[in-house]
């Protein structure tokens, strides 16, 4: 079994301490850490893949993810400065006046496991703080909202029209989730895009990056 | 034939004269403080500052007068707990939110401004890393209760109401551990670190079982069913595995049943929601006899192949509206159309009480509700 693939296993097992070690010894072997990143990208592929497909469920993906972030802590130094260490910036939070955020976590750590920078803005994202945050990030090509409540989902598309009226919504595609939204709802309210599940929704992220480039 | 009697009958798995109600009362079966304050508009009724009965969820206790104008046959009594001394609960405000910290030392906080409910914010054990560490959480104590309260519920016998209990201790043994802990690190302990779950969930139990012993040793013999929460559902299947609940908290949930029943001949709901399929029927094995709230359009969840599948085995309390899209965002008549198909759904040889897919929410336009009580009143005779 090769390195990479020891890798994968130990992220999907959720082996913190294995997949440091694990690291360390491939880039002590000589390999380069642009490929121990990708082998990381893709076994958290499978796992959303798998999530997706009803044969994981969320502890199995949280232990996963959280295990990733461990190997890209330690992995990320040696990153600086490679080309295609990250495939781009998203943006995320929750919608005004919402507070949930396990769905929001979730879906954050699955699009970081792709390969993306995350800008978490957090709970109870105002309008404006959307706006600002692509402003402050011209590079950021896509944008994530989620609402749990009935009561916040007009909220979404208050969002939608704030960051038209600040001329920035062009510049970037915006997927929204959340237990109530639909994908009718998402064309309703014109969103770039709706994801089920955290695993979709890091496929779709990447698909709207890919998509404005 | 009286409520009691209609509530019974359904419980029992046989048609009553007409389809039970439950609007205001039953777990999750209650309205949210706006849409409660929109209810008493439309009845002309002033009724200053109504009673909380769930900080977080913001829902009210419904006066026995909407109740009645709105013909329902289940009663909520308002327990009056006698309080044991906690260290962590605690109420406080800054310029910007309300919070409060409960008795397992869960922070919620709610903005003060556009605001409709207290949500989770900050746990005890949230930065624990080991048994060791989980050592510090300090138990509740289960309440106690006093026999001067027992007269609500025997007016409500008396009247002819059937009554449920909707008040627990803690939470349900998976969604407990979330209240000590925070979500992300209980669903991550579960799978990586079960021995710190294990002991907590049992000790919980156990102090579940004092619980009910306390509130018999009042209301014994006064009260038709309980209701426990336990949400292992979401939208489109189980939050964990169907594996890990029956191996870890459905034979917990036995355990309760079995106590609770030894003490008290009532009828015990499970108050789950989102896509339960898959462990409906271990739910059944389990003891429960009913099931809330029953949300109809999360994944294999369809009310024709609920009624089909376990109709004869639990009884569904809820369905009756889909609480996520219709009943706030639809039109009158979709809600309509919508509420005849459920009844004619769940309603045939008994089994069904009939109440909204969760707590009625602030944006629930009072048009929507009344289309669906109308459609209710007109299809409810069996």
């Amino acid at each position: 079994m090769s390195k990479i693939q020891e890798i994968g296993m130990a992220i999907e097992a959720g082996k913190g301490k294995t997949v440091q070690d694990l690291i360390q010894a491939a880039i002590g072997e000589g390999m380069k850490p642009i490929d121990v990143l990708q082998g990381m990208i893709d076994a958290m592929g499978e796992v959303g893949e798998k999530f997706k497909t009803g044969e994981i469920y969320v502890p199995e993906m949280l232990i996963a993810a959280r295990t990733m972030k461990k190997g890209l802590e330690l992995l990320r130094p040696l990153l600086v400065g490679e080309t295609g260490a990250t495939v781009g910036k998203f943006i995320i939070g929750t919608v005004a006046g919402d507070l949930h955020d396990i769905g929001k976590n979730l879906v954050a750590m699955m699009v970081e496991s792709q390969g993306f920078e995350v800008i978490d803005l957090g709970v109870d994202v105002k309008a404006e703080k959307f706006v600002e945050a692509v402003k402050a990030n011209p590079d950021c090509r896509v944008v994530g909202i989620s609402a749990l409540l009935t009561t916040t989902m007009p909220g979404l598309k208050a969002t939608l029209s704030a960051m038209a009226a600040a001329g920035v919504r062009n510049r970037v595609k915006v997927m929204i989730g959340g237990a109530p939204i639909t994908q009718h709802f998402a064309d309703e309210i014109g969103a770039d895009g709706f994801a089920a599940d955290a695993g979709t929704a890091a496929d779709k992220a990447k698909e709207l990056n890919k998509s404005l480039n | 034939m009286n409520s009691r009697e209609r509530v019974l009958c359904t419980l029992n798995h046989k048609e009553p004269d007409r389809i039970p109600l439950d609007l205001g009362s039953g777990h999750c079966c209650k309205f949210t403080k706006y849409f409660y304050v929109k209810l008493l508009d439309y009845f002309g009724i002033k009724e200053d500052n109504p009673e909380i009965c769930s900080l977080p969820y913001q829902i009210v206790y419904a006066s026995d007068k909407v109740l009645d104008l709105l013909q329902g046959d289940v009663r909520n009594p308002r327990l009056k707990p006698i309080k044991p001394a906690n260290p962590y609960s605690k109420k406080w405000e800054d310029d910007e939110s309300y919070y409060a910290r409960n008795e397992w030392g869960t922070l919620y906080r709610m903005p003060k401004q556009h605001a409709l409910y207290f949500d989770l914010y900050g746990t005890v054990l949230g930065d624990s890393e080991s048994a060791e560490e989980d050592r510090k959480f300090i138990w509740p104590v289960p309440e106690k209760f006093a026999m001067a309260d027992r007269k609500e519920l025997e007016d409500y016998r008396k009247a002819g109401f059937a009554t449920m209990i909707t008040e627990v201790f803690g939470n349900g043994f998976l969604q407990t551990g979330p209240l000590v802990w925070g979500f992300e690190n209980w669903l991550a302990m579960l799978l990586a670190e079960p021995e710190r779950c294990i002991p907590f969930m049992e000790k919980l139990l156990e102090k579940k079982c004092e619980y009910y012993d306390n509130l018999f040793e009042v209301y014994g013999g006064l009260i038709d069913t309980t209701a426990e929460p336990d949400d292992f559902g979401t939208q489109r299947g189980t939050f964990v595995s169907p594996k890990l609940i029956r191996q870890m908290m459905l034979p917990l949930h036995k355990k309760l049943n079995a106590h609770i029943k030894s003490k008290q001949d009532v009828k015990t709901m499970l108050h789950t929601c989102g896509s339960v399929y898959d462990i409906l029927p271990d739910i059944i094995e389990a003891g429960y006899d009913i099931l809330n709230p029953v949300q109809i359009t999360a994944t294999n969840m369809e009310p024709e192949r609920l009624k089909k599948e376990f109709g004869k085995d639990i009884v569904f309390w809820g369905g009756g509206i889909n609480t996520q899209a219709t009943l706030p965002n639809g039109t009158p008549q979709q809600v309509r159309d919508e509420t005849k198909r459920l009844i004619d759904s769940f309603a045939p040889g008994g089994g069904f009480v009939f109440s909204t897919v969760h707590n009625v929410q602030d944006d629930v336009p009072i048009e929507n509700f009344m289309a669906m009580w109308e459609t209710f009143q007109d299809n409810c005779k069996y």
